[in-house]
């Protein structure tokens, strides 16, 4: 990876320093204005929103180094203030930017105490996820990382449901275990690359031994596993997105999960290549048995947050499993399927958000037949629902067909064909039993909707539930469009990403063969006994 | 008059407390003490300005009189601002804490000028009799203000169980002051140091071990390390908590610094490593003990001075994990572990200092249960205390963050290979130190007070000194580009320069290594007069050498 385009203008800074700002002027608002602190921060994520388009616009497709590179001295010890965006990053900033004022816009009902705190919180979180997506320094990046916690750990702990300290505690102390270990890590690359640079560039120079690779993947991974959350560390998040209030569960399961997937792609698999190699067997693993696990969860679940929060789980499977797959289609799918699941996803939780105004119950026992009183909300969660099933014409059958597309040829490829070690067999196992994740995924997804939105209506308070309104409404088909959007014209998006997660994929088949080189020549024990009696023989 | 100029932040303090005790017996007997607060927060600051003057005079700082026993140089310097910034928060914190306490006495403030003076002569001392003497001073007067409560059966427990083990902890370094002298025939650092590379006399080195262990028990129990921190909490609960800011501020920082230059001074000798008890092999067992049972105790307290008193057990943890990293080769401190307790005193004196300003109405219960719903009462109050926290926690951006960060990069440059385990136990340590930093926050902002809520006083003066703590703990932690340079300046100093008990002079590694030095932070200083007068320095040093 190399530095491609140096910035004239700064338009990540300035996708940094507008919500910041929109925090430090929400600040000085007197708080009984609560209109004023509704709008103020939705009008300064719009305009961080629109920067983050001249991004895009600005955004060279060729080539696939860091673009719009910013690049100032900061802190002792080489720290730097060093930004850039490449075709990786570059989905996941614009998600960011496009998701939180409509989340702000979902939230102005929604939150009615300490209205000021809730939306700086917003604004300060938007500004650590756009920097963690655009960090090119690893202190910087581990910063924003941390950071990102504290206004997610208020949202939840504030304004969250009953159980919420103990969700917000959970979280925080969940993610922050992976998180310190990674700083070892850092630190630890930082002295082997001599004491005076943190940047992820000269990092990606290094020659790291296998043995420390594999230390040190474990604890970079460690970190990112928990954010996902792969499944043995997923049990943070049901608890967070119950009890988080709608705003906070659409940027938990929209954005903040991605970081971990993002991590994995950015950091974990090109910083330590070779131990990555030897990790994409358990990986995928792993991800299969979230995608099974997730789904059957969501299925018992008689909870319609919990649901969605459980499908997370699966659809975020899927994600690492198109990365471990290590094949463009397959990685460019994951990437895709992030920003799906974060429009996807976030849509149900808005969605749920909605009839949680009504009723004050997210049961699904608690409805039924709902789509006569409600029918705009019917049809958006439908087409919603069909999107993330993954049906034809909508973004979530792009996504799912990739990884699914790029798992298989990988496994099926003629022998020889580079990638991971001794994936062959099992990679067809995995590609098997994530599409029948596809199937489970229908299970639980179409259940849910007959059973809310459908049948009769066996509760009276059902008969007169309010539609949406037109500022609902707004928020709901802005995603709807992206939906389909993604869908017809996947392209438009995919092209962005594809010279960059082509260079990372052969930067790290590079390795790889170098690595397997290495050890080919290297005499086995056969050959140097062989060579010994050789040279016995010899007088 | 020079020398008098450049000795002006040692004698400056112990003026302040003679001018206070005058005007202690001339006010009315009964009549408010605040403005005894006042001049003695004014007299100290003389002092930590006249030390901030003299540290922008360059690297020599030294006074040249008094060198075999004070020597004011960079090193004792940094650590001169620490104590000093604690005792005037201390002070200022008093001034509206005390009456609320019934406990108002003029000799507070005089008391607590003294023990600054003893704490600046105990940082500034070559020489171990001055080191101890300085210690004591500072001792002493803390064992009183800890009492100071005179109703109070929890302050009279205090005072008198810091008093007891306070003394048994002077008996050892005392002990170990004898056992040093007995084998190298010297006091002075310099001149022990000297003896003990000659190799000095038969079982002058095993002399010299037990001597070592010895004074590790008694700075052990200044810093409040593990076995010997027993005191810790219950004495940081019972004392009044201004003079709790001013224990787990200045006491701590100023006997890290003492144990620091005599470690690295006097024990560095290469046929030390011989023997069965090695500086780093004591530092890290020690270290890792501390953390560990200091957080793992945090976390079942109720009480949120426990609570930060555990706390403040489990740092020096941390940084005896950074002594460990320095002592196990030759040479001087490296930055991490001046910055280090640069940021923790800062958060820590936030800390208690908002913790002092919750003693309305003679009560100090200080339990969870009655800090809950801060967030709601005086939100305020509850930002600063959150600021201390999380920067005590090191969650970034703010101070502790850099400070851990810091230190732990410095512990694995030190050995990257055999390090790594440590530094994994000192991070795991700290994510279960996070834990109670966050239940106090949970009890701050999400939680309702149970009982009788705990008041706020109302006071200017300690208002000011927390927020000025909570800025300190938030722009060190964005921009702490001179505070590390200030920090490896000084650290660089930590070393007693052999030659200069000989001959006067620097000796030629000494003046390599402040050449480098220089050359690092000559960028940062801004001031061109300063700057002339640096070169001028260099360049009589440089004339003087051969």
């Amino acid at each position: 990876m190399t530095m491609d385009t140096y910035a004239v203008t700064p338009f990540l800074t300035w996708t940094l320093a507008i919500p910041l700002l929109g925090a430090a002027v929400l600040a000085l608002v007197p708080r009984e204005h609560h209109a004023a602190h509704r709008w103020l921060s939705f009008v300064f994520s719009v305009v961080a929103f629109l920067v983050s388009l001249s991004i895009w616009v600005n955004f060279d497709a060729s080539l696939a180094g860091f673009q719009l590179v910013e690049d100032r001295a900061w802190l002792p010890f080489g720290i730097r203030y060093t930004l850039g965006v490449d075709g990786i990053s570059l989905l996941l900033v614009m998600l960011t930017t496009f998701l939180t004022p409509l989340t702000i816009l979902g939230a102005f009902s929604a939150i009615q105490n300490r209205v000021k705190e809730f939306y700086i919180a917003m604004l300060l979180l938007e500004t650590s996820m756009v920097g963690t997506l655009v960090a090119l320094d690893m202190v910087l990046f581990y910063v924003f990382w941390e950071f990102m916690l504290i206004p997610m750990y208020l949202i939840i702990g504030v304004w969250g449901g009953p159980r919420r300290i103990y969700a917000a505690v959970k979280f925080f102390l969940f993610t922050f275990v992976g998180s310190v270990l990674m700083l070892v890590g850092i630190i630890f690359l930082h002295v082997k690359a001599g004491g005076d640079t943190f940047s992820y560039l000269d990092f990606l120079r290094l020659d790291v031994p296998v043995r420390e690779q594999m230390w040190l993947f474990a604890a970079f991974g460690l970190a990112f596993a928990i954010k996902v959350p792969v499944f043995p560390f997923h049990t943070w998040l049901p608890d967070a997105h119950v009890e988080a209030p709608t705003a906070g569960s659409v940027i938990l399961a929209g954005v903040l999960l991605k970081m971990g997937t993002y991590g994995f792609l950015r950091f974990a698999i090109p910083l330590f290549p070779e131990a990555a190699g030897a990790f994409v067997v358990p990986v995928m693993v792993l991800a299969v048995i979230g995608i099974v696990y997730g789904s059957l969860m969501a299925y018992a679940q008689d909870d319609v947050k919990k649901l969605v929060a459980y499908s997370s789980v699966a659809h975020l499977g899927f994600v690492m499993l198109g990365m471990f797959a290590l094949t463009t289609e397959a990685v460019q799918g994951s990437l895709l399927q992030m920003v799906n699941h974060g429009v996807s996803t976030g849509a149900l939780f808005l969605l749920v958000g909605v009839l949680y105004e009504r009723r004050h119950t997210r049961l699904i026992d608690a409805y039924g037949g709902i789509a006569r009183p409600m029918k705009v909300f019917a049809a958006i969660l439908v087409i919603i629902t069909l999107s993330s099933i993954g049906l034809p014409g909508t973004n979530g059958f792009v996504g799912e067909f990739l990884i699914l597309a790029g798992t298989f040829r990988e496994a099926l490829s003629a022998p020889g064909d580079l990638g991971a070690a001794n994936f062959k067999t099992a990679g067809v196992v995995f590609g098997v039993l994530a599409a029948s994740g596809v199937l489970l995924g229908a299970v639980y997804m179409l259940t849910m909707v007959r059973k809310v939105l459908f049948g009769p209506i066996t509760h009276p308070e059902n008969e007169r539930l309010r539609d949406v309104g037109a500022r609902e409404f707004a928020v709901l088909a802005s995603l709807v469009v992206c939906v389909f959007w993604i869908g017809v014209f996947p392209n438009f998006f995919l092209k962005k990403t594809e010279a960059s997660v082509n260079a990372t994929l052969k930067a790290y088949k590079a390795r790889i063969v170098e690595h397997r080189a290495f050890h080919a020549v290297r005499p086995t024990p056969d050959i140097a006994r062989d060579l010994v009696a050789e040279g016995e023989a010899r007088p | 008059m020079k020398d008098l100029l450049t000795l002006s932040p040692l004698w400056i303090p112990a003026l302040t407390g003679v001018l206070a005790l005058v005007l202690d017996l001339l006010a009315p007997r009964r009549g408010p003490r605040g403005f005894l607060g006042y001049l003695v927060a004014a007299g100290l600051g003389a002092a930590g300005l006249a030390a901030v003057v003299l540290w922008t005079e360059g690297p020599a700082l030294e006074a040249p009189f008094l060198s075999d026993v004070l020597r004011l140089d960079a090193y004792a310097v940094f650590f001169a601002v620490l104590v000093v910034f604690a005792g005037v928060a201390t002070s200022l914190f008093a001034i509206h804490h005390l009456p609320e306490q019934r406990a108002e006495h003029g000799e507070f403030y005089v008391l607590l000028a003294f023990s600054v003076a003893g704490a600046l002569a105990m940082v500034a001392a070559t020489d171990l009799v001055t080191l101890f003497l300085g210690l004591e001073v500072m001792s002493l007067a803390v064992y009183v203000l800890c009492a100071c409560r005179k109703g109070s059966p929890f302050a009279t427990e205090a005072g008198m169980k810091y008093f007891v083990l306070g003394g048994f902890a002077s008996a050892f370094l005392l002990l170990g002051i004898a056992f040093l002298y007995g084998a190298t025939g010297s006091l002075n650092l310099v001149g022990v140091a000297q003896a003990l590379s000659r190799g000095g006399a038969a079982g002058a080195q095993t002399y010299a071990g037990v001597a070592l262990v010895l004074l590790l028990v008694a700075f052990g129990f200044k810093v409040a390390a593990v076995p010997f921190h027993l005191w810790t909490p219950d004495v940081y609960e019972g004392a009044p908590t201004p003079v709790t800011v001013f224990m787990a501020g200045a006491v701590k920082a100023a006997a890290f610094a003492v144990l620091g230059r005599v470690v690295l001074t006097a024990f560095q000798a290469p046929s030390f490593a011989s023997l069965p008890v090695t500086a780093p092999g004591a530092f890290l067992v020690l270290s890792v003990v501390t953390m560990v049972v200091g957080n793992v105790l945090g976390i079942v307290q109720d009480n949120v001075k426990r609570i930060l008193a555990y706390s403040s057990i489990a740092h020096a943890g941390y940084l005896l994990l950074g002594l460990y990293a320095v002592t196990g080769s030759p040479g001087a401190l490296n930055g991490g572990v001046p910055f280090y307790l640069l940021t923790y005193v800062i958060a820590t004196v936030g800390a208690f200092g908002v913790l002092s300003l919750l003693a309305r109405a003679g009560v100090e219960d200080l339990s969870l249960d009655r800090v809950a719903g801060l967030g709601h009462r005086h939100p305020v109050l509850a930002a600063l205390l959150l600021v201390a926290l999380l920067s005590l926690a090191g969650i970034p951006p703010f101070a502790g963050f850099m400070g851990k960060f810091y230190l732990f990069r410095e512990v694995l440059r030190a050995d990257p290979a055999t390090n790594v385990p440590w530094v994994v136990v000192a991070v795991i340590n700290s994510l279960v130190a996070l834990y109670y930093y966050l239940r106090i926050a949970v009890y701050l902002y999400f939680r309702d007070p149970v009982g009788e809520p705990a008041g706020a006083i109302r006071t200017v003066p300690g208002f000011v000194a927390a927020g000025v703590a909570a800025l300190l703990a938030l722009g060190i932690g964005v921009f702490p580009g001179r505070f590390i340079a200030a920090s490896e300046f000084a650290a660089a100093r930590s070393t007693i320069p052999a030659s200069l008990a000989e001959a006067g002079g620097r000796g030629g590694a000494v003046r390599q290594r402040e050449d480098r030095v220089l050359k690092d932070v000559r960028p940062l200083i801004r001031s061109r007069e300063t700057l002339r007068r640096l070169r001028e320095a260099e360049r009589r040093a440089g004339g003087a050498a051969p």
